[in-house]
């Protein structure tokens, strides 16, 4: 599946039938920090990701 | 399940995970829990104001602090009122004023803008100009007093804003690394000449508000201020981020610790009284305040770039 990262960049990974919390954390990046959106809806970090899907990761912490 | 989780109240497809409870929420559920904690707090407040005010930043926060009170409308008898303050910060501020006004008129809520050109004569960029202080530091400084102004201006005696759970047990947390005692005292009740402040979204943890803001539609992407370089509250939030993600719950115990040891201690702990100062004669600590000193070194410093 394609997973777009919070700075704009893409990358291809096996879901392999994972949570996206699961490849978020192989990614070195704390799902707390990130909200998941898929084809533009929110889903919850524990959905089963597909092949087939393109996920965008939102980062929550900013400043103000 | 195919890879769609249901939420746990109803049949609706789910947007989020509570960790702790392992439950999950649907739009609807979501938006509905964190009105629910935002109202309790705000019915602690009692009497509830006439004209009740927001500081309104136009960041995440701030914003989606006013889509829940405009959805809890009913329920809170108070006038709503926005209340900004535009510091002046080149390549940031125009894009958060804009979706700030932005805002207010898509929810149809009086928004007042007070900037430091106005105020103090200078914009921040104009402050921090071969100044040897932290920008965040004078920022602070000036943007509670022009905040402090607009709420008197506009006759508003309870001013909310949109500090989350997550500022809250990091603050918490540094404190404690601190050891500041004062601080933990300090840190809200008497902060304000006219206006007392309230943080409704002190149980709310900083991912549901950012939900609840692009549940809204009310989310946008916005540029994050040149001046912020607050490292150690950075260092104290991925620790905390990483503990939560181990602990679930943590945060949530941390931000409510600090209340409970405030409340608890409540007169025990004797605060400095507080002081007119010499020069505005606004009540605060010492002879002469800090905004005072701020722009008593801002004209000794265009002194001596002049010469004089
Ligand atoms: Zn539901
Ligand atoms: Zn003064």
């Amino acid at each position: 599946m394609k997973i777009i990262f919070p700075d704009g960049h893409e990358r291809e990974i096996a879901s392999r039938g994972r949570t996206i919390e699961a490849i978020i954390q192989e990614q070195g990046l704390n799902p707390l920090e990130l909200l998941v959106s898929r084809d533009g809806e929110i889903i919850p970090e524990d959905t089963i990701g597909n092949e087939s899907d393109s996920i965008r990761l939102i980062r929550i912490s900013h400043g103000g | 399940m195919e890879g769609k989780p249901v939420c746990s109240h109803c049949s609706g497809r789910a947007v989020y995970l509570d960790r702790e409870s392992g439950t999950h929420l649907c739009s609807q559920h979501l938006k509905e829990s964190v009105q629910a904690r935002v109202l309790n707090r705000i019915i602690q407040e009692k009497p509830l104001p006439d004209k009740f005010g927001v500081a309104f930043s136009g960041g995440k926060d701030s914003t989606a602090l006013l889509a829940v009170l405009v959805a809890l409308k009913e329920k809170i008898p108070s006038r709503l009122i926005a209340l900004t303050v535009d510091e002046g910060i080149g390549g940031y501020r125009e894009e958060t004023i804009r979706h700030a006004r932005d805002v207010c008129s898509r929810l149809n809520v009086e928004h007042r803008i007070i900037t430091f050109p106005d105020l103090f004569g200078l914009s921040l960029d104009d402050f921090m100009k071969n100044s040897s202080r932290k920008a965040c530091t004078i920022c602070g400084i000036l943007r509670r007093r022009a905040l402090e102004v607009l709420a008197d201006q506009e006759g508003v005696h309870l001013l909310a804003t949109g500090h989350n759970q997550d500022d809250h047990a990091q603050t918490t947390l540094m404190n404690a690394f601190s050891a500041d005692i004062k601080k933990v005292f300090a840190g809200s009740g008497r902060t304000s000449q006219f206006a007392r402040r309230i943080k409704p979204f002190a149980a709310v943890s900083e991912r549901e508000v950012t939900l609840y803001a692009i549940l809204s539609d009310l989310f946008i992407d916005l540029p994050e201020c040149p001046y912020a370089s607050d490292a150690f509250r950075g260092e104290v939030r991925r620790l905390l981020n990483r503990f939560e993600q181990e602990h679930p719950g943590s945060m949530r115990n941390l931000a409510h610790a600090e209340e409970e040891i405030r409340s608890r201690l409540k007169g025990k702990v004797q605060l400095q009284p507080l002081e007119n100062c010499k020069v505005c004669g606004w009540s605060g600590s010492g002879e002469i305040c800090q905004v005072c000193t701020v722009l008593k070194e801002q004209k000794n410093k265009n002194n001596s770039s002049t010469g004089q």
